[in-house]
């Protein structure tokens, strides 16, 4: 059977949390199987069936959060091909000089929301100049994440920080947020709800990368992982994430509709002058105000921006 | 000659092996001395191969009954594995130079261009050089050497992977 866009993806059934405490939450690995039997992916239940359980059947935390490192630092291997970091040192740049020129003398925050084991941040910590007004934090839910993102910065020695939170209700919000590929995690409303958080005072700018959709993004997603990936839960969700992709339009409109304090696009849909999809496309917004400053700072880069709405 | 050069080529191999064996399990930023010690990793540990292969040869030679006869037709032998795999390396190292230029998304496509389909078709080149090999030599010698490339060559990433799994490698 061929995945579906429905398929949920299995790393978002092998942890849960309550959303008030960030308290995990035990998961019985049978209810995750017949869920994934139920929609017809019997090889997302094949890969369920040999993690481990307790006597009643509980996934094993250790084993599942092992299982997510080891993802993480896989899924790596594509931010890191494609120079992920780069391409976001050379937005976000920008986009702090824009915030910075609005509001002179004051530190700029950065949060990178969903950060996983922190690779975006951890990259600009360690190449991007942005200043020392600039801020740069992470932020996970999943606690195993957050510490492997800890001590990594540790272990580089690098200038940023890292919080086990819900990175959408921090109490004092970042003025620049971000994420790389959890936009596809929210399905129907949730994604309203998510984009809902950059509604708040302070909030100056957000932008997210995630996969493009397109005809060809499945299978190059497929033969990619297939290439580099080792771990048969990387290769299942890595190539579900293209498939689950939402299109531009779907993006527009949830932050159109959740947002309205801000001007939307898309940014850096193509690679010019070809009609060559990118891997990621990036959902971005900033407040009326900032357009045309942002447009400045972007130089060349602005005709990649997609049209305000 | 066409033994050295298959060494060489064999050697690069094994260094690229070894830096593809070694992604995918660091979370480091900065790692350049990681990986340069996983290319080294590499190119040692796929010496017994090499080794292997040698001892093939040289047994071969010392049980043939006609030494010459044998010498040429390994000559062949070696010569058509080079014309494969001289062109596979001149274009694998050919695409690191467009990560001098700026653009990332040119730097990314010779990812996507080369270095994925070059992977993915590399134990499909082992077997199609020797299985091409054995057919403009075929003799029993050919069999044997053409098996024991396949085998030294492509245990290497499953050996790798064996010391990441008994913890004999570790990440930061």
């Amino acid at each position: 059977m061929l995945p579906s866009r429905d398929w949920p993806e299995i790393t978002d059934l092998l942890v849960a949390f309550d959303p008030q405490t960030l308290q995990r939450l035990p998961v019985h690995r049978q209810e995750v199987i017949d869920k994934l039997l139920a929609m017809g992916n019997r090889r997302g239940a094949r890969i369920v069936s040999v993690l481990p359980v307790d006597a009643v059947g509980v996934l094993d935390p250790a084993a599942v959060d092992q299982a997510l490192l080891t993802a993480h630092r896989e899924m790596q291997i594509l931010s890191e091909e494609f120079y992920h970091g780069l391409r976001m040192a050379r937005l976000l740049g920008p986009i702090i000089n824009t915030v910075r020129e609005a509001a002179p003398g004051q530190s700029i925050r950065a949060l990178d929301i969903g950060c996983g084991h922190g690779y975006v941040v951890r990259w600009l910590a360690a190449n991007a100049r942005f200043g020392p007004d600039v801020e740069l934090i992470g932020a996970d839910y999943n606690t195993t994440l957050i510490a492997e993102a800890r001590r990594l910065a540790q272990h580089e020695d690098l200038n940023c920080r890292f919080e086990a939170a819900d990175g959408t209700r921090l109490s004092n919000p970042a003025a620049v947020q971000f994420s790389t590929g959890i936009l596809h995690h929210f399905r129907g409303g949730d994604l309203e709800a998510l984009l809902q958080c950059h509604e708040r005072d302070g909030v100056q700018a957000y932008f997210h990368f995630d996969f493009q959709p397109s005809p060809l993004a499945p299978l190059g997603s497929w033969f990619f992982h297939r290439v580099r990936m080792r771990s048969a839960l990387t290769l299942h969700d890595g190539v579900l994430s293209a498939i689950r992709a939402h299109p531009a339009s779907r993006l527009l409109e949830a932050a159109r509709a959740a947002t309205p304090g801000f001007k939307v696009c898309m940014f850096s849909t193509h690679v010019r002058p070809l009609p060559l999809p990118r891997v990621f496309h990036v959902l971005l917004a900033v407040r009326p105000e900032l357009v045309g400053a942002l447009e400045r700072n972007l130089g060349g880069m602005a005709s990649r921006l997609g049209g305000w709405q | 000659m066409i033994p050295v050069a298959l060494y060489v080529l064999a050697t690069l191999d094994a260094l690229f092996v070894g830096y593809r064996d070694a992604t995918g399990r660091s979370g480091q930023i900065r790692k350049h001395g990681y990986l340069l010690r996983a290319m080294l990793r590499g190119v040692l540990m796929g010496q017994p191969g090499i080794a292997l292969i040698g001892g093939v040869v040289v047994v071969l030679f010392l049980v043939t009954p006609d030494f010459d006869a044998l010498w040429r037709d390994f000559e062949i032998y070696g010569e058509t594995l080079l014309w494969v795999f001289v062109p596979y390396a001149t274009i694998a190292l050919l695409a690191f130079l467009p990560r001098l230029l700026p653009s990332v998304d040119i730097r990314s496509m010779t990812n996507v261009v080369v270095f994925g389909p070059f992977t993915a078709v590399r134990p499909f080149l082992v077997i199609g050089s020797v299985a091409a090999a054995s057919w403009r030599v075929p003799r029993l010698e050919s069999y044997v050497l053409s098996v024991a490339i396949v085998i030294a060559i492509l245990s290497l990433e499953p050996v790798l992977d064996q010391l990441w799994k008994r913890g004999l490698c570790r990440p930061a």
